[in-house]
C-alpha cells in the first residue's frame, strides 16, 4: 500500500510518516500544501491519501483537506482518501461522502486515533478497498439515544430498537455484517435479519440483491443515520 | 440673512448707566429751567409733559443695562432726551432758542425710527429706512423752514399759545401724514409677520399704534387750531400713554419671552429620556421650545456646506427675517440653527436653546463613540478568541498527537515484546488522549471551530450532541455575520451552562433562534427551579457582550418558574453602528468628526442595554465547568 501523506505541522509530519512506515506502509511522500499535494499523487500515484482537515498555510485552512480531496477525486478517482481531524463533524463526512455518489473509498478519523497506529492503517485498507470510513467515536455520539431525539418524528432513526440502531452504528463505521457479528458476540445471520429490518425501516428495499447494491444500501443506511444526527430536531 | 453671534454679549451695564446718567441730568436741566415758564398752568399738564422724556429715559437704560437690549435702551433714551429739546425755547439765549425751534419735534422722528425697529432696534428693509429718514427730515425741515420764514422769537413754551403759521400748518399735517403711513407701515408688518413675532412683540407694536394715532390727533387738531387746552390734554394723554405703553408692553413681551425661556428650559427633561434622539426629533423639540415653527437644524457636510435634516442644501438666502446660529464646540461645528430673526431678538431663549443643542449633540456624538469602542473592543475580542484557539490547535494540539503518535508506537512495540512497559505506555496514552480532549474542550469553548466553518445551526448540534441532558433545538440553517454568531453562540452556551449547573436535574432545557427582519433572536429556557440572578459575573460578562454587540440581553426567571435568557441582536453587526444615521441620504459629517463615517445617528428603536458600570468584559466560558459562580442565588 503505497501512501501520500498531507499534514502541515512538520513534527507530526515527520513522526506519522515514521510511524506508517514502521508498521510496513510505504509513504512515497508527504506534503503540507494543495498543489505539492496533487503533485506528489500525480507523480506517485498512490493507494491512499491521508490528509490533515485544517492546514494552516492554505488560504482557507479551516477545512483545506476536504478541498483537497475534492481535487484529487476529480482528478485521480482511483486513489482512496482518508482525512484526519482534530474534531471530526458530520458535515465533513458528508462533504467526504458527497464527492461522489455513490460515495466510496473515503474516511473520516479523528486524530486521538494516531495513539493506535492500526487503527490509521486498518482505516486506510478499508478506504483503499473502496469502503466508507467513519470515525468510531463520531458515530457513537451521534447514535445515542436521547429522549428529545426519540420524541421527534421527524427522525427516521426513532423507529430503530437500541439493538438496530446499535448494528447500524456498526455499519456506519464501516464494518462488514461478519465483523459485526463478530463484535457482538451473536450469529452472522441474526445480524443480516437485523439489518434487512433496518434497510427495511429505513425505506431502503430493493429487490437487487447484488454486491455492489448493498454495499450501497449500507452506505445510504449511514448516510441517513448521520443526517439524522445533524438535523436533530427543527 | 445675518449671523447671530452664539451668545449675546454681556450689556455693558457701566456705560448704559452712565448714558442714562447723563440724560437724566440734561433732561433735570431742562425741566428746571423751563418749569413755570408762561402763563399758569394745571400740574398735572407740567408733570405729565416734562415727565414724559424722564419715564423714557429710564425705561432705556433698564433694557440697556438690565435686558442687554442695547438698540432699542440706546433709542429710547435718544427718544427721551431729543424731547427736552424742545424746552430749549424757553431760553432767552437766540442761538439756544434757535436750536431748541428747529429740533423740537426731532423726538417725533426719534419715535418713528423706534416704532418701526422694534423689537431688535433695527430697521428692516429700505422702505423703512426711508420712512425714517423722511421723517427726520419732516420733523426738522418743517421747523427749520418755519424758523426761517416765520422768524420766531420771544420764549416758547407748550402752554404759550403761538399763531398758526402757514408753516405750522404745514409741519403739523406733514406730521400727520407722517403718522397715517407710520400706522400703515407697523400695521402691515403686524399682519404679515410670523406669528412668532406677532406673539412676542404684538403688545409693543399695538401701543406704538395708538400712539401714532394720538400724534395724528394732535397734529390734525394743532394745525386746525383746536383751543389750547383742547391741545395740551391730547398732547399729555399721547406722551404719558406712550411713555406708560411702551413700558407695559415691553413687560408684557418680556414675560412672554420669559413663558419661552421656560419652554426652552424644558428642553433637556423632554430630550433626556432619549440617550441618542432622532435630530429630527431634536429640531422638532426646539422649534415647539422656542416657538418658531420654521426652526430647522443644518449639518455641516464632509464639503463644509450645510444641509439640512433631508439632505438638502441649506444655502444663506440672504433673508433679513431669517437668522443662523451657529452651535460649536470649541473649534468644531457640531450644526446650525436657522430661525426666524425675531428670535435673536428674543433674548436668552434661543442662547438656551443653543446651549442644549450643543449638549444633546455632544451627547449624540459621545454615543456613538461609545457603541463604536465597544464594537471594536467585541470584535478585538472574538479575533484574539479566534487567534488563542487557532495557536491552540496549530500548536499544542499537534504536539500532543506527535507524543500520541510515539506513545502508540512504544505501546505497540512494547506489548508485542512482552514488555513490562506495556501498561504504563497504555495509562500514559489513555492519560494523554483526556488531555487532549480537555484541550480541545477549552479551546472550544474559547471560540468554537465549527462557527465559522459551518455556522451556528451546527454548532449548536454539536453543543447539544455533546450535552448529557435533554436539549431541544430550533436554528435556522442559514448564516449570519461571525460577530453575530459568536455572541449568539455564547448567549446559548452560557444559557444552556448555567440551566445544567442550576436547573433541578434533568430540566429540559430549549435554545430557540429565530431571525425577526433585522434582528436576530436567542431564547434559552429551562423548566427548571428559576431565581436565576442577572448581575452573577457570567451573566452579567454576558449582558456587556451582548450590548456591546448592539443588542440587549433579558434575564426572565421567576423563582419556581424556569429561566428564560433571550438576546436581541442586530443581524447586521459588522459595518455600522446599530444606530441609524439622522439622515436619510447624503449624511452630513458626525459632528466635530469631519471626513469620518456615519452621521450623528439616532436609535431607531430601543437603545442597546445599558451596560452594568465598572464590570470588567468578562468571558463568558462555553464549556461546562468554567462559569463563574454566584449566577443564581
Amino acid at each position: 500500500m503505497r501512501v501520500i501523506v498531507v499534514e502541515d505541522d512538520p513534527m507530526l509530519r515527520a513522526t506519522f510518516v515514521t510511524a506508517l512506515a514502521h508498521l510496513g506502509v510505504e509513504v512515497a511522500g508527504s506534503a503540507e500544501t494543495a498543489d505539492h499535494a496533487l503533485a506528489l499523487v500525480d507523480e506517485h500515484a498512490p493507494d491512499v491519501v491521508t490528509l490533515d482537515l485544517r492546514l494552516a498555510k492554505e488560504p482557507e485552512p479551516a477545512d483545506a483537506g476536504l478541498r483537497i480531496a475534492e481535487r484529487i477525486r476529480a482528478r485521480y478517482p482511483e486513489v482512496a482518501l482518508l482525512v484526519l481531524a482534530t474534531r471530526p463533524k458530520v458535515a465533513h463526512a458528508e462533504k467526504l461522502m458527497a464527492l461522489e455518489e455513490p460515495p466510496r473509498a473515503v474516511g473520516l478519523m479523528a486524530k486521538d486515533s494516531l495513539g493506535d497506529m492500526e487503527l490509521i492503517t486498518d482505516a486506510m485498507n478499508r478506504v483503499v478497498k473502496g469502503q466508507i470510513v467513519i470515525d468510531p467515536q463520531l458515530v457513537r455520539q451521534l447514535l445515542t439515544p436521547r429522549p428529545a431525539r426519540a420524541a421527534s418524528s421527524a427522525d427516521p432513526l426513532a423507529r430503530l430498537t437500541p439493538r438496530e440502531r446499535e448494528i447500524l452504528s456498526l455499519v456506519a463505521t464501516g464494518l462488514s455484517n461478519l465483523a459485526i457479528a463478530q463484535k457482538l458476540s451473536c450469529a452472522l445471520s441474526n445480524v443480516e435479519r437485523n439489518l434487512t429490518t433496518i434497510f427495511h425501516k429505513l425505506g431502503l428495499v430493493s429487490a437487487d440483491e447484488g454486491e455492489q447494491r448493498s454495499l450501497n444500501r449500507r452506505v445510504l443506511a449511514t448516510l441517513i443515520y448521520l443526517r439524522a444526527g445533524n438535523q436533530s430536531e427543527r | 440673512m445675518r449671523t447671530a453671534v452664539g451668545g449675546w454679549r454681556k450689556p455693558d451695564s457701566l456705560v448704559a448707566v452712565c448714558v442714562t446718567v447723563v440724560a437724566l441730568a440734561a433732561a433735570a436741566w431742562a425741566i428746571a429751567s423751563s418749569w413755570g415758564v408762561g402763563p399758569p398752568t394745571a400740574l398735572w399738564i407740567h408733570v405729565g409733559y416734562h415727565g414724559f422724556g424722564v419715564a423714557l429715559i429710564v425705561a432705556g437704560g433698564v433694557l440697556w443695562a438690565r435686558a442687554g437690549r442695547a438698540r432699542v435702551g440706546v433709542l429710547l433714551i435718544a427718544l427721551g432726551t431729543a424731547y427736552y429739546l424742545q424746552f430749549l425755547r424757553t431760553s432767552d439765549d437766540p442761538v439756544l432758542f434757535a436750536v431748541g425751534f428747529c429740533l423740537a419735534f426731532l423726538y417725533v422722528g426719534v419715535f418713528a425710527h423706534l416704532a418701526l425697529s422694534v423689537p431688535s432696534g433695527r430697521l428692516r428693509g429700505p422702505v423703512d429706512r426711508a420712512y425714517v429718514a423722511v421723517s427726520y427730515l419732516a420733523c426738522v425741515g418743517t421747523q427749520v423752514a418755519r424758523y426761517l420764514t416765520d422768524h420766531p422769537a420771544g420764549r416758547w413754551n407748550y402752554n404759550i399759545p403761538q399763531v398758526n403759521t402757514g408753516w405750522a400748518i404745514a409741519g403739523s399735517l406733514i406730521m400727520a401724514v407722517l403718522g397715517v403711513a407710520g400706522i400703515a407701515l407697523v400695521l402691515r408688518r403686524l399682519l404679515s409677520a410670523l406669528a412668532l413675532r406677532r406673539r412676542h412683540t404684538g403688545p409693543v407694536w399695538a401701543m406704538m399704534i395708538t400712539v401714532g394715532a394720538l400724534v395724528i390727533v394732535s397734529s390734525v387738531s394743532s394745525a386746525t387750531g383746536r383751543p389750547l387746552g383742547f391741545r395740551l390734554g391730547v398732547e399729555v394723554l399721547m406722551l404719558g400713554g406712550a411713555a406708560v405703553g411702551v413700558m407695559v408692553a415691553y413687560l408684557v413681551s418680556a414675560g412672554l419671552r420669559w413663558r419661552s425661556e421656560l419652554r426652552v428650559a424644558e428642553l433637556p427633561a423632554r430630550l433626556g429620556g432619549l440617550r441618542a434622539p432622532r435630530m429630527d426629533a431634536l429640531q422638532t423639540a426646539l422649534a415647539e421650545a422656542v416657538g418658531d415653527p420654521t426652526l430647522r437644524l443644518l449639518l455641516p457636510r464632509r464639503d463644509g456646506a450645510l444641509a439640512d435634516l433631508a439632505g438638502g442644501p441649506a444655502a444663506d438666502t440672504r433673508d433679513h427675517a431669517r437668522a443662523r446660529t451657529p452651535v460649536t464646540r470649541g473649534d468644531e461645528l457640531l450644526c446650525v440653527i436657522e430661525h426666524d430673526a425675531a428670535l435673536a431678538e428674543g433674548g436668552r431663549a434661543i442662547t438656551s436653546a443653543v446651549a442644549l443643542t450643543g449638549l444633546v449633540m455632544e451627547n449624540v456624538r459621545l454615543y456613538v463613540q461609545v457603541l463604536e469602542s465597544r464594537r471594536r473592543l467585541l470584535e478585538a475580542e472574538l479575533a484574539e478568541r479566534r487567534r488563542i484557539e487557532r495557536d491552540l490547535h496549530d500548536g499544542a494540539q499537534q504536539g500532543f498527537f506527535v507524543v500520541l503518535t510515539l506513545l502508540g508506537m512504544a505501546h505497540s512495540q512494547a506489548a508485542a515484546e512482552g514488555s513490562p512497559l506495556t501498561g504504563q505506555l497504555a495509562t500514559a496514552k489513555g492519560r494523554l488522549t483526556d488531555a487532549i480532549k480537555l484541550l480541545r474542550d477549552l479551546s472550544q469553548g474559547l471560540h468554537p471551530r465549527s462557527l465559522v466553518a459551518h455556522g451556528l445551526r451546527e454548532t449548536v448540534a454539536d453543543l447539544a450532541r455533546n450535552h448529557p441532558g435533554q436539549l431541544t433545538y430550533e436554528v435556522p440553517d442559514r448564516r449570519w455575520p461571525p460577530d453575530v454568531e459568536s455572541t449568539a453562540y455564547f448567549v446559548i452556551a452560557e444559557g444552556v451552562t448555567n440551566a445544567l449547573k442550576h436547573a433541578t436535574p434533568g430540566a429540559a432545557i430549549r435554545v430557540r433562534v429565530t431571525s425577526d427582519g433585522e434582528d436576530l433572536l436567542v431564547e434559552v429556557t429551562d423548566d427548571g427551579q428559576g431565581g436565576a440572578d442577572a448581575s452573577g459575573g457570567g451573566l452579567r460578562g454576558l449582558t456587556e457582550r451582548v450590548a456591546a454587540a448592539g443588542g440587549e440581553l433579558i434575564l426572565d426567571s421567576p423563582r419556581g418558574a424556569g429561566t428564560r435568557l433571550r438576546a436581541r441582536l442586530p443581524a447586521e453587526l459588522s459595518g455600522d453602528p446599530p444606530s441609524v444615521p439622522a439622515t436619510a441620504e447624503d449624511p452630513p459629517a458626525v459632528p466635530g468628526t469631519v471626513g469620518d463615517p456615519p452621521a450623528a445617528p439616532a436609535t431607531a428603536g430601543d437603545p442597546p442595554a445599558v451596560p452594568l458600570a465598572g464590570d470588567p468584559p468578562a468571558v463568558p466560558p462555553a464549556d461546562p465547568g468554567h462559569l463563574a459562580e454566584g449566577d443564581r442565588q
